[in-house]
């Protein structure tokens, strides 16, 4: 990504040229909607954060002193919006999430649930709603979308090894309902 | 290596590849001869980045962008009219034709000196009368001392005075 966003782009970027801005977006914008989506689990609400981490990347971009990469400075923001967000509705929506879960594991036979896309998607968000937010996050960072320990950790501004805690806590957790939700098709 | 210690390692570093040789060779060899351990990784592999393989990415919908830079736009608009609004209205309280200005400095500043001499004037004949009742005073005592001088004496002529001496 860094390649595609040459200093010059980020340069006119910053002084408030939108075509500039535009290849930003670009080139981030798939990485913070798809964070965004699997936090949230909602595309509305995946759509607001990806604009309001925009918005505040464009505002930012002023400021921005190139001490952390372009990237990494932008998976934060994204990182924080989307843990904020989930965190903030969480209340609004925990009974909600704990019924339907609770029936969607009672309806999906075992062995089945991973037989189509569609299934299998279904799945996955069903596992990672067992999770909590801040779990959530890490398995998301490093699973679907590949950052490393210590990118995780430089986007999330924590130490490694609470990265490590929280990648063992999730995982410890989805060892103990994987099988009831998907079954061994997966 | 213990069963604990090497299954949180399964769970994170072994599964994730970040993990250094020394440890990694360790966590093996305990693999080998733990059936019960090598039953968890096979667990674990499963909830690992091997069970999001085939996650689909999607990307955000096209009119995202449209509505982002919109927003842009419009918000830009908006603080460079309050910015424009702010500096008209400076504009208008500084447009003074400049005759008009001059002429309320002079008139300005002819009241203040007004003022003050007028204050001073009314503040010295104010003091007037004290000091004359003061010199007046000073005028009797010189009288007096005038009878002590001709009498030769330090006295005030009063009857008390003139009683004891």
């Amino acid at each position: 990504m860094q390649d595609i966003i040459t200093d010059e782009v980020l340069a006119k970027a910053a002084e408030g040229d939108i075509a500039a801005f535009e290849s930003i977006y670009k080139a981030t914008s798939g990485f913070v909607y798809n964070v965004a989506y699997r936090v949230v689990y909602n595309a509305h609400d995946a759509e607001e954060i990806t604009q309001e981490v925009f918005l505040k990347v464009y505002k930012g971009l002023k400021n921005f002193r190139k001490q952390s990469s372009l990237k990494t400075w932008i998976y934060r923001i994204a990182a924080n919006s989307a843990i904020n967000y989930a965190k903030k509705t969480a209340g609004e929506s925990r009974r909600r999430d704990d019924f339907r879960s609770a029936v969607d594991l009672r309806q999906v036979p075992a062995g089945t649930a991973a037989g189509t896309p569609r299934r299998y998607e279904e799945a996955i968000e069903m596992l990672l709603k067992v999770l909590n937010p801040d779990q959530r996050l890490c398995v998301v960072l490093r699973s679907i979308e590949g950052l490393s320990y210590r990118e995780i950790a430089r986007t999330l501004k924590v130490n490694i090894n609470t990265i490590r805690s929280r990648l063992k806590r999730a995982r410890s957790k989805l060892i103990t309902v994987r099988k009831e939700v998907v079954g061994d098709e997966m | 290596m213990k069963c604990r210690a090497c299954r949180e390692e399964m769970l994170t570093g072994y599964l994730d590849g970040e993990m250094d040789r020394r440890k990694r060779n360790c966590l093996e060899e305990h693999l080998a001869r733990c059936a019960e351990c090598r039953k968890f990784l096979e667990e674990a592999k499963k909830t690992g980045p091997e069970l999001f393989r085939n996650t689909v990415r999607s990307d955000p919908p096209e009119y995202l962008w449209r509505r982002i830079r919109e927003t842009i736009l419009t918000e830009r608009e908006e603080s460079k009219s309050s910015a424009a609004g702010i500096f008209e209205r400076i504009r208008i309280f500084s447009y003074i034709p400049k005759p008009a200005l001059a002429l309320a400095v002079v008139i300005t500043l002819i009241l203040i000196v007004g003022t003050t001499a007028r204050i001073g004037v009314k503040s010295q004949s104010g003091l007037d009368p004290a000091i004359q009742e003061q010199m007046g005073y000073f005028y009797y005592l010189s009288d007096s001392s005038g009878d002590v001088s001709s009498n030769g004496s330090l006295g005030f002529g009063t009857q008390v005075e003139k009683y004891f001496m």
